[in-house]
């Protein structure tokens, strides 16, 4: 199906919705027509052609591969382009059956709240307690109710024992329901969240998308969603926009249909597919194996792939669909569930680094409290754990960015301090959590060529292989943009993309996939996994487990600085239950759907 | 305690006045006298840590020893049979009248450092800035504004130190030889200012999401008031350095600065 | 041009001013020791650098008051986060100031070129020297090295403020964070 089909599905559904009086239909909380957005006057616009609408009562989400102008729609919807940042809009905006001009400044805040991507630089005041106080005054709230709206909103997120602590404490996840904390304490009919759980660990992620729910359920809140993991959201959703990497909207209808119509689009815009959706694609195609190769009748089967039925979107509705087959296809179903995965030979066993009981304090508190660990050659290793836990810190020991307190470190059966600098980092390359640390050129081009440059090859090759690496990330459009003016997802593209291109044996990589599309993170992911095969390691913070699953050889699980599990991703699952919980972990859901599966399956046995 | 609750504006205020009432001086004794009611005041009303007041007031010590000697050393031309000598070493004389000059200069670089000390110790940063609002009325787009920009403080520290790592890490080499330093100082600084601007104009973006319109009429979490409290602190320190005064007067010190131009 | 400040432009300002805050204060223990050493003139050499931001803010925001509002504030900042010469220092930093904007005022916020940013490194200078006259009482000294002063740091004005200034604001204008600046709008 082309482009042009696809916007008329999504028009058709639109035009099914009951619309009144288009210009002053205040049930509408947004409405844009022939939005279009660009940077500067001649450049190619950033979005073009945008009509949209967001009904009063309804949960949308916004999906769209990396880069192609999200959050710009977001700023342009809820005015802050062009009156705070300037840019070029054309079009109209209505909020609440008001033209966005007619708004005073200030006022549109009191309707729609927003939740930034960027959650390090949205707040304006030194503590927490203040800056909330900052959102009462802002609309004239009486002082003397101003103290219980602070506990409240404050209770509401679970922030209500930091009220007098420095924002600039806080971990990213407390800073990320802070913001939502002050949005609650705008009073708004309506909330726009632009990612904002990149980087909770799993249980706060699911924590926020829970509370948010409970919220939008209880106070009818209006949600616009902007996410590209949306497993969290998808069961809550009305309606799905879809916008492709032109920044035109493609679809604009319920998710289940484009779910069902439009997989194939949406894979190669990049788009994610709810994790149950991938699941049962996987699961019919082996089925149908199976049944094929043990000539059992494949229409036992056929149930799971049905086409007729809506896909399943969420766990619960995969799991649905699999408790509805016979009894031993959905035995079946589970073997191919949770697969015994072969462990990987090691072609070899040479022992990279090796740490031995390191501590790491910080103002005096032990972050890093005597952690042993073992590297080995042509090995994937993730590092997992709550947020605060110290991976990050963990990382920069073992690179030799940052002296241990106690214990040591051996790179090849040497220590490190031994090493020259120079030798040292041709051995260790480090993707830094947040990528705006490590660009040092002024362009995107040139941030890729520094490291090639470094090596001494010849102008023609680095430009070749700049080129290429340049279409493997989608970064040719912006290649000689200023990394510094690149959306999130492009930033940490780039800069995983930039150490990749040096060719060093270890590879240390602190959460290389968040806000990435899907077509981005398998990218990078494959990219690793060639590294990996040619026999270099790598060690990934992640707090995705369907990457860990999917990759690792070899899990960490860190909590309060300590090892508290070192060993195979499937006997986590399986064998540590309690660790996950206690870890802020998450199953992956294949092996969490096998779990409740399993269990059901026992029940009807006993019931039988 | 008290210090601390002291209207910032006022406590300003009475600095600033108490400032200018001792740059009238040109004599040693008065700032000594004043020097010692002003660390009375600082350590009486407020409990200020002395290790940080120390940490905070060590630096001036040098630099007031600084300006010490030059005095002596670079004298104005003054008559030396005016006054009694003091030293003389060679050509090089000290008579009675440099000495004290000199020893004024530094002194008072010490007082005006203390009396600072008292602000810098005792004043929170956001109050300062309401009080400004509420008593001076400074707009708030300003005062939040200014607001916004210091918040980056704690980030800045942070960011140079990942930074500089992230130099080592892409195989940045130290450099050698002053235009290359110059070079490398400039890779760590244009990025650092560059993300301090990005992060500005997002602040901005959030603040006016968060309904700000820098309009006046707001109401105030917290509300600054100047209340007898206020004023009888700032009549206590210049009452008290208009007591050094006199009591220098009495002893015979006092001479006034006649803006030796 | 539009002299009208938008809430961007006062916080570029005051982030400016905050981290060259910490730049002087770091340049302060500079001076200190040098003073220490060398007397007042230890100051005079690197006098130029407590001027710098009002250059900077100045040729990059291009409005009225951009010079002074910014040193004023970064003087702010210095007290805030502990230099012990204390409120005063606010004074001196709105005297700075204000000899940069007079500069700038005399060229009606139309020039900023290099000549220009130099001159108001000197405008600070001048001003800055007047009031240390009476503040730190420079009468003192003999005639001769008063001079010798002025003109160094007269010197230093032009130099470290004007030219490094600009040279600063201009690697930062090339990186493109101040696409929506004035300074970028005149660069195209
Ligand atoms: N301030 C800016 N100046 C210039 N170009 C910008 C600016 N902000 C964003 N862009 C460009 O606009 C495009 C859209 O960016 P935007 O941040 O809206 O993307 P996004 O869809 O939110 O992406 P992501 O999923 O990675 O967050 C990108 O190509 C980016 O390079
Ligand atoms: N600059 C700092 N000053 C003081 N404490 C810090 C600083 N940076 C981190 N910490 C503390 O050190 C601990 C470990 O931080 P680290 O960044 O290593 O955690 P992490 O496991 O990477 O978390 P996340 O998943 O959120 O990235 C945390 O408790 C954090 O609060
Ligand atoms: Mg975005
Ligand atoms: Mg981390």
């Amino acid at each position: 199906m082309t482009a042009g089909q696809l916007l008329a599905t999504g028009r058709s559904h639109s035009a099914s919705v009951p619309a009144g009086d288009d210009q002053h239909d205040s049930r509408k909380a947004i409405m844009a027509e022939g939005l279009a957005l660009a940077f500067e006057e001649h450049d190619a616009p950033v979005l073009a052609n945008i009509d949209a609408a967001v009904h009063d009562g309804e949960t949308v989400l916004l999906l769209g591969p990396s880069g192609c102008g999200k959050s710009s729609l977001a700023f342009c919807l809820t005015g802050l382009y062009p009156y705070a940042i300037d840019s070029h809009v054309e079009g109209r905006v209505s909020i609440y059956g008001k033209p966005l001009a007619d708004y005073e400044s200030g006022d549109i805040a009191q309707l729609i709240g927003i939740v930034f991507q960027d959650f390090e630089s949205q707040f304006c005041m030194l503590r927490v307690e203040e800056e909330i106080a900052f959102c009462l005054e802002n609309w004239n709230c009486p002082r003397a109710d101003m103290d219980h709206i602070i506990r409240e909103v404050l209770d509401k997120v679970g922030l209500n024992d930091w009220r007098h602590a420095f924002i600039h404490e806080l971990s990213g996840g407390m800073k990320q329901k802070l913001a939502l904390a002050c949005a609650l304490a705008l009073r708004t009919r309506m909330l726009v969240l632009d990612e904002p759980t990149s980087n909770l660990d799993p249980y706060a992620r699911r924590q926020f998308a829970n509370l948010v729910t409970e919220l939008a359920l209880k106070e009818g809140l209006t949600l616009l969603i902007i996410e590209h993991q949306l497993d969290d959201w998808i069961g809550i959703a009305n309606r799905l926009l879809v916008m492709d990497a032109d920044g035109t909207i493609v679809y604009d209808g319920l998710p289940a249909p484009y779910f069902k119509h439009h997989v194939a689009e949406a894979k190669a815009h990049g788009i994610w597919l709810p994790r149950a959706l991938e699941l049962q694609q996987a699961l019919a195609e082996d089925l149908s194996m199976v049944g094929k190769a043990t000539d059992v009748s494949s229409r036992d089967f056929a149930d799971i792939a049905e086409d007729a039925d809506d896909p399943p979107l969420t766990e619960q509705q995969l799991l649905a669909k699999l408790s509805s087959l016979p009894r031993d296809a959905q035995a079946t179903a589970l073997s191919l569930l949770t697969p015994l995965k072969t462990k990987r030979s090691y072609t070899e066993d040479r022992v990279f680094l090796q740490a031995h009981e390191l501590v790491f304090r910080r103002k005096g508190r032990a972050v890093i409290d005597g952690v042993s660990l073992t590297l080995r050659a042509g090995e994937w290793v993730a590092l997992v754990g709550p947020n605060g836990a110290g991976k990050s810190t963990l990382a920069s020991l073992l690179s030799g960015l940052t002296q241990p307190d106690e214990g040591n470190i051996l790179l090849q059966g040497i220590h490190l301090h031994r090493y020259a600098e120079r030798e040292l980092r041709a051995f260790i390359g480090y993707v830094f959590q947040n990528p705006e640390h490590q660009f040092i050129a002024d362009t995107v081009r040139d941030e890729l060529a520094f490291g090639l440059r470094r090596q001494g090859i010849s102008e023609e090759d680095v430009q070749s292989q700049v080129t290429d690496t340049l279409t493997r990330f989608r970064l040719t459009k912006i290649a000689d943009a200023n990394p510094f003016a690149l959306s999130q997802g492009q930033k940490r593209r780039l800069s995983v993309a930039a150490v990749l291109t040096d060719s060093q044996q270890l590879l240390m990589c602190d959460e290389p996939t968040y806000g990435q599309d899907a077509y981005a993170s398998k990218q990078l992911m494959d990219m690793l996994h060639s590294r990996v095969q040619a026999g270099s390691a790598v060690l990934m913070i992640t707090h995705d487990m369907e990457w860990v699953e999917a990759y690792a050889d070899r899990v960490i699980v860190l909590s309060e600085g300590q090892i508290r599990y070192d060993g195979s991703p499937a006997s986590l699952w399986t064998e540590h239950a309690s660790l996950l919980e206690a870890n802020h972990l998450r199953m992956p859901m294949n092996y969490s759907v096998a779990g409740r599966l399993r269990t059901q399956l026992a029940e009807g046995g006993e019931r039988r | 305690m008290m210090l601390r609750d002291w209207n910032p504006s006022i406590k300003g205020l009475a600095i600033i006045l108490a400032v200018i009432l001792l740059s009238l001086t040109f004599d040693p004794v008065t700032p000594l006298l004043a020097l010692a009611f002003t660390i009375l005041f600082t350590f009486g009303l407020g409990r200020v840590p002395w290790r940080k007041w120390l940490l905070g007031f060590a630096p001036f010590l040098i630099m007031g020893f600084g300006y010490v000697w030059t005095a002596l050393l670079f004298p104005r031309s003054a008559d030396p049979a005016a006054s009694a000598v003091l030293w003389q070493w060679g050509s090089f004389i000290v008579i009675e009248a440099t000495f004290h000059q000199a020893l004024s200069l530094g002194l008072r670089v010490l007082i005006f450092s203390a009396l600072s000390l008292i602000f810098i110790l005792t004043t929170d940063p956001v109050r300062f800035m309401l009080s400004l609002m509420q008593q001076c009325k400074l707009s708030p787009k300003w005062a939040y504004g200014i607001l916004a920009g210091y918040r980056f403080l704690p980030f800045f520290k942070e960011e140079l130190r990942i930074l500089q790592h992230a130099h080592r890490m892409r195989g940045v080499e130290r450099e050698r030889g002053w235009k290359n330093k110059l070079r490398a100082w400039k890779r760590y600084a244009i990025p650092l200012l560059a993300s301090a601007i990005r992060k500005s104009e997002r602040v901005a973006a959030a603040m006016i999401s968060k309904g700000f319109s820098g309009r006046r009429d707001r109401t105030y979490y917290t509300e600054l008031r100047v209340t007898w409290k206020d004023w009888l602190l700032l009549a206590l320190l210049l009452g008290g350095i208009t007591l050094c005064y006199y009591l220098s007067w009495k002893l015979g010190y006092t001479q006034w600065y006649r803006g030796q131009l | 041009m539009n002299n009208q400040w938008k809430l961007r432009d006062i916080i570029v300002l005051s982030s400016l001013s905050v981290v060259f805050a910490v730049i002087y204060l770091l340049f302060l223990q500079v001076g200190n020791v040098l003073v220490g050493f060398m007397g007042p003139m230890g100051y005079e050499v690197i006098f130029g650098i407590w001027f710098i931001v009002s250059i900077i803010a100045a040729y990059i925001i291009r409005k009225p008051g951009a010079a002074v509002i910014s040193e004023t504030v970064a003087g702010v900042v210095e007290v805030l986060i502990g230099n012990a010469v204390g409120p005063i220092l606010i004074v001196s930093a709105l005297i700075q100031g204000l000899g940069a904007e007079a500069v700038f005022a005399a060229s009606r916020y139309r020039s900023y070129s290099t000549k220009v940013l130099m001159v108001a490194g000197v405008g600070s200078a001048v001003f800055s020297f007047i009031w240390g006259y009476f503040r730190s009482g420079f009468g003192a000294y003999s005639l001769g090295l008063v001079i010798a002063m002025l003109v160094v740091r007269c010197i230093s004005g032009a130099l470290i403020s004007g030219l490094l200034g600009k040279w600063i604001a201009d690697a930062l204008a090339k990186t493109g964070v101040l696409r929506s600046f004035p300074i970028a709008k005149e660069r195209k």
